[in-house]
């Protein structure tokens, strides 16, 4: 058997911080921060002080606008979230808003539309714009380093789209949760749609979100509740307990200890379809180390129906606060 | 049972409303309207525990979104909805605001919750009875509202209130005098959780503090269900009939519990962030119960036949609950990451329970009079757990066409349970067990000129288990490729492989694999008017594990095995006014419950108007289990058929 000190792990920790300390040192110390800028078109114009600037806001006057062109595009926009009025009260005027992420769209203008001459985003080199403002960090979630980070493969446009979005969906996102997910998670999403027994994803607004989170880090997709709990007792809330005479939840285990969340062939989502199976799965001694879980006495006759299902008599199976075995 | 479809919508709707006053100004929301009917041959109970559609009227979708004037009460609002009416489950959010006054969230969820399986819990499903014993039929209607004051100041105060309310009947059995008697179940269970709470944004450090207070009030009735007076033992024991002229019992469950969060976010240099968080969530719950039953029944607990029994309980149960982190993400290079954590959590659980139990007109086995016997019972229980993960990782995201990671973690278990109670769990109370994870990982993907592959590995290390299916080793593969040219073909597949076993402890040889395996083909060789899909996949799933029979003490494997395969095809044409979608799935398993499942999905819209579109649809649901299967066979099968009619309204 083996095992690992508590002091050895903090050994360790000391090492690997210590170790990626000086990394970072010696870096501040000799290289510039990078600051994820988009990049401008070559044909963008800067704003210019002065005279020159109102030469060019009389030039840009007489210029059509951006909705004569992108008319349902710019219409759209009245009620997107970022065109949010200003901390003034004010609502952003359609055409500076615009040029807010695109930039200076004058010489786009004047070529007649030239999709050359206008920023575009695209992709993971696209997505940093997004990231310039919603760079997130935060207890769970990071834009930076979690498991959909800015990438070639995923990346913030897989996802949302800020002229494209669903109506029926918040933040911005092009298609509906279930479908998004299964670009890529197509295994999963497939379990969802043929397993005879499973969450209504997608029916009823229950999504992939609930349960996940898309920016949180790796090894942390599965939401937790306030408490510390998984996300499963967010809504199954009478589940949590405390209970005098706990049972998986919360002691050893947890809820996936005995089900499957995304979907099974077994009733109640469990991982057995025969439920005396799951339990003695834990519920036998047959030597080897000491695990928890008690073995049932010899009037558990598994020959006779009525003990084939223990939760004939064991209807408390999350946790009960009258009964010890879990009877009521 | 009550329905509260109204009040949430009710109230979002003229919420949204009383901020019209310049309401031609603003867009209408889309909708789609209509009715349902169903349709169903077979076993209607295992149609409504899987799928559940039930007929009547249904709000499929309502979205509306507005920039509201700027002296009515919101700025900005977004309405959607979905599936309202005819269950199992509908869903309702707003979110409304002034930029820099207030930001309003609300969540109205409602979810039908059936089950009526003929194979779950029923000693009868032999004899040809279907449903078994433990069914149930109940709402739960989930309300979240958070308001954040002055949301993108410095100091935001944030007010929050969660509400979910779990209501409805069933049946459930009770084991007494060595019998099972089915019993009518009533519960009504509420969950509150207010909120208040301050979010900070100074630029260079950033977080929240947020005190809860959730409040828990749970009733449970139960009475013996009529005609269930004879249990689930016909037989005589040791001579007598066990029956029950009636039972009834009422659960009550209080608990409150505090919650303090508190996260805080900083950047001390410019390539280093740090996060910091705390919880801690400390509940105090009590529960009573008092049961009366009458009847003839046998103990073998106290050696005598009795004719009734008043059975009160009281319990009391705590938990102290925290959990502490400390992140940093540190910027190596441009686009290279490294992070690092530490995250301790520990729970402690206090319980007692005084069982009280007066046992009427007692006689010994002999049947001699003994008249009534009170017994009570002192059960405490306590349990302590700890769990502390130390994980680093270096992220790559960005290194041309490659995105690469790597990691290791380690998460240390200590589990220690006390008390009589404990006795249910291990051999001697105050047993100890503690439990070493090790995570080694890596994960690497490429993406150029529309293709995607990517691979991950994960293995975990496990040192000794505390329950028997703890693995010792357990390795995950991931593989993904992907590729799509402009609108015209998107293919994909992955590959899912998970494989765990403890199989150095041969008393216990417990292994499990999962595979997945599914593949996607979408074409759309006419632009937009014409898409194709086509989806086959394969999951199989071995499990095995050594365990002791009850009744003879004898050592067997036992072993789950899932190997099933799925086909599904569709089509969505969108032509003029029509749009078509269409689609058809097939699956099959074999192994411990051998079935399959036939899907049909047609949904036909026309555009009879500008803005009005008309639209029906047709879904059918057959699901068949092998006769020769078992458990429920041909009591399993149905075959359902919905079919609807909307009225689409698309301003």
């Amino acid at each position: 058997m083996r095992s690992r000190g508590r002091s050895g792990t903090t050994r360790l920790a000391a090492v690997v911080f210590g170790l990626v300390g000086a990394v970072v040192w010696a870096q501040s110390a000799s290289t510039p921060t990078p600051t994820p800028v988009p990049s401008e078109p070559s044909a963008a114009v800067s704003p210019t002080p002065g005279t020159a600037a109102a030469g060019a806001a009389e030039k840009a006057a007489e210029l059509p606008k951006c909705g004569d062109c992108h008319t349902d595009t710019v219409a759209a926009f009245a009620s997107n979230p970022h065109n949010r009025p200003s901390k003034k009260g004010q609502r952003a005027d359609p055409e500076e808003a615009c040029s807010l992420c695109h930039g200076d769209g004058t010489k786009h203008i004047e070529s007649g539309g030239d999709a050359t001459l206008i920023q575009t985003f695209h992709g993971a080199e696209g997505a940093e714009m997004c990231l310039s403002c919603h760079d997130k960090n935060d207890e769970h979630a990071s834009f930076a380093v979690g498991f959909h980070a800015n990438s070639p493969a995923v990346n913030c446009l897989s996802c949302h789209s800020v002229h494209g979005s669903v109506k029926t969906e918040q933040s911005l996102l092009a298609r509906t949760p279930g479908e998004l997910c299964q670009t890529c998670h197509n295994g999963i999403s497939a379990a969802f749609r043929n397993k005879p027994y499973v969450h209504r994803l997608d029916r009823g607004g229950m999504t992939c979100l609930d349960c996940h989170s898309p920016h949180d880090r790796r090894g942390h997709s599965v939401k937790l509740t306030r408490e510390g709990d998984l996300a499963c007792l967010n809504c199954h809330s009478e589940l949590r307990g405390p209970f005098v005479f706990d049972h998986v939840t919360g002691s050893a285990g947890d809820c996936l200890s005995c089900h499957e969340a995304h979907g099974s062939n077994n009733p109640k989502m469990l991982q057995w379809a025969n439920v005396s199976q799951l339990c003695l799965s834990c519920h036998s001694k047959t030597g080897g180390p000491a695990t928890a879980g008690g073995q049932p006495p010899s009037f558990h006759d598994l020959t006779l129906p009525r003990y084939r299902n223990c939760t004939s008599c064991h209807v408390a199976v999350h946790g009960s606060n009258l009964s010890p075995a879990l009877l009521k | 049972m009550k329905s509260a479809v109204r009040p949430p919508l009710l109230a979002s709707l003229l919420f949204a409303a009383s901020a019209l006053p310049a309401a031609g100004q603003q867009p209408l929301p889309e909708f789609e309207l209509g009715y349902r009917f169903v349709d169903v041959s077979g076993n209607e109970q295992m149609y409504r525990t899987q799928i559940n559609d039930r007929p009547g009227v249904l709000l499929r979708m309502l979205a509306w979104d507005a920039a509201g004037p700027m002296d009515g009460i919101f700025d900005y609002a977004h309405l959607d909805a979905s599936d309202i009416g005819a269950g199992p489950a509908g869903m309702l959010r707003l979110t409304a605001g002034q930029a820099n006054t207030y930001r309003l969230s609300f969540t109205w969820r409602r979810t039908n919750f059936y089950s009526a399986l003929p194979a779950f819990a029923n000693p009868f499903l032999d004899d040809g009875i279907v449903p078994g014993q433990h069914t149930y039929n109940r709402v739960r209607n989930i309300y979240d509202a958070t308001l954040e004051i002055f949301p993108n100041k410095k100091f935001t105060p944030i007010l929050g209130y969660t509400r979910n309310v779990f209501v409805g009947p069933g049946q459930t059995t009770y084991h007494v005098s060595e019998n099972e008697f089915a019993l009518d179940q009533d519960v009504h269970s509420v969950d509150e959780e207010y909120r208040i709470g301050l979010r900070f944004d100074l630029s260079w450090i950033r977080g929240a503090v947020i005190q809860g207070r959730r409040r828990y009030r749970f009733e449970e009735t139960d009475t013996l269900k009529p005609g269930g007076n004879g249990g689930n033992v016909s037989f005589p024991i040791l001579g007598r009939d066990v029956t029950a002229d009636g039972i009834d019992r009422t659960t009550q469950n209080k608990i409150n519990t505090p919650v303090t969060s508190v996260w805080v976010a900083g950047q001390p240099v410019s390539r280093v962030k740090l996060v910091g968080s705390y919880v801690r969530a400390d509940a105090s719950g009590e529960a009573t119960s008092l049961e009366a039953d009458s009847g003839s029944f046998v103990s073998f607990q106290i050696a005598r036949f009795f004719a009734g029994l008043n059975d009160g309980i009281t319990s009391k149960a705590d938990t102290d609950y925290w959990r502490g982190s400390v992140r940093a993400d540190v910027n190596l290079a441009p686009n290279i990451d490294f992070t690092g954590g530490w995250t301790e959590r520990s729970r402690t659980l206090e319980g007692q329970a005084l069982i009280s139990s007066l046992y009427l007109d007692t006689s010994t086995f002999g049947q001699v009079p003994l008249g009534d016997l009170l017994r009570a019972v002192q059960e405490n229980t306590s349990l302590e757990r700890d769990d502390r993960t130390l994980d680093t990782s270096v992220n790559a995201r960005w290194l041309g066409c490659f995105s690469v990671n790597a990691g290791w973690s380690q998460t240390h278990q200590d589990v220690e349970f006390n008390g009589e109670g404990a006795e249910e769990l291990v051999d001697q109370p105050g047993e100890e067990f503690t439990r070493t994870v090790n995570t080694y990982g890596a994960g690497v993907t490429w993406s150029s000129m529309g293709w995607t592959v990517g691979a991950d590995y994960r293995r975990d290390d496990g040192n000794r288990p505390i329950l028997r299916t703890d693995f010792s080793d357990r390795d995950r593969y991931k593989f993904r490729a992907s590729y799509a040219w402009k609108d015209l073909v998107r293919v994909g597949g992955t590959w899912r492989e998970s494989r765990a076993d403890n199989n150095d402890i041969p008393e216990i040889a417990y292994e499990t694999r999962v595979r997945e395996v599914a593949g996607d083909l979408e074409v759309g060789p006419i632009g937009k008017i014409l898409t194709l899909r086509f989806s086959a996949g394969e999951f199989r799933v071995d499990r095995d594990i050594l365990i002791r029979v009850p009744q003879d003490f004898s050592i067997v494997p036992q072993a789950q095995n899932e190997i099933g395969h799925t086909w599904e095809g569709g089509l969505h044409v969108a032509w003029k006014k029509l749009a078509l979608d269409g689609s058809f799935l097939w699956m099959g398993n074999q192994g411990s419950i051998p079935f399959t499942a036939n899907r049909v999905r047609v949904r036909a819209e026309y555009d009879v108007g500008h803005n009005v579109g008309v639209a029906g649809e047709w879904l059918r649901d057959q699901y068949g289990e092998d006769p020769a299967f078992d458990q429920a066979g041909l009591l399993a099968d149905y075959n359902a058929n919905r079919y609807g009619i909307f009225v689409h309204w698309k301003p």
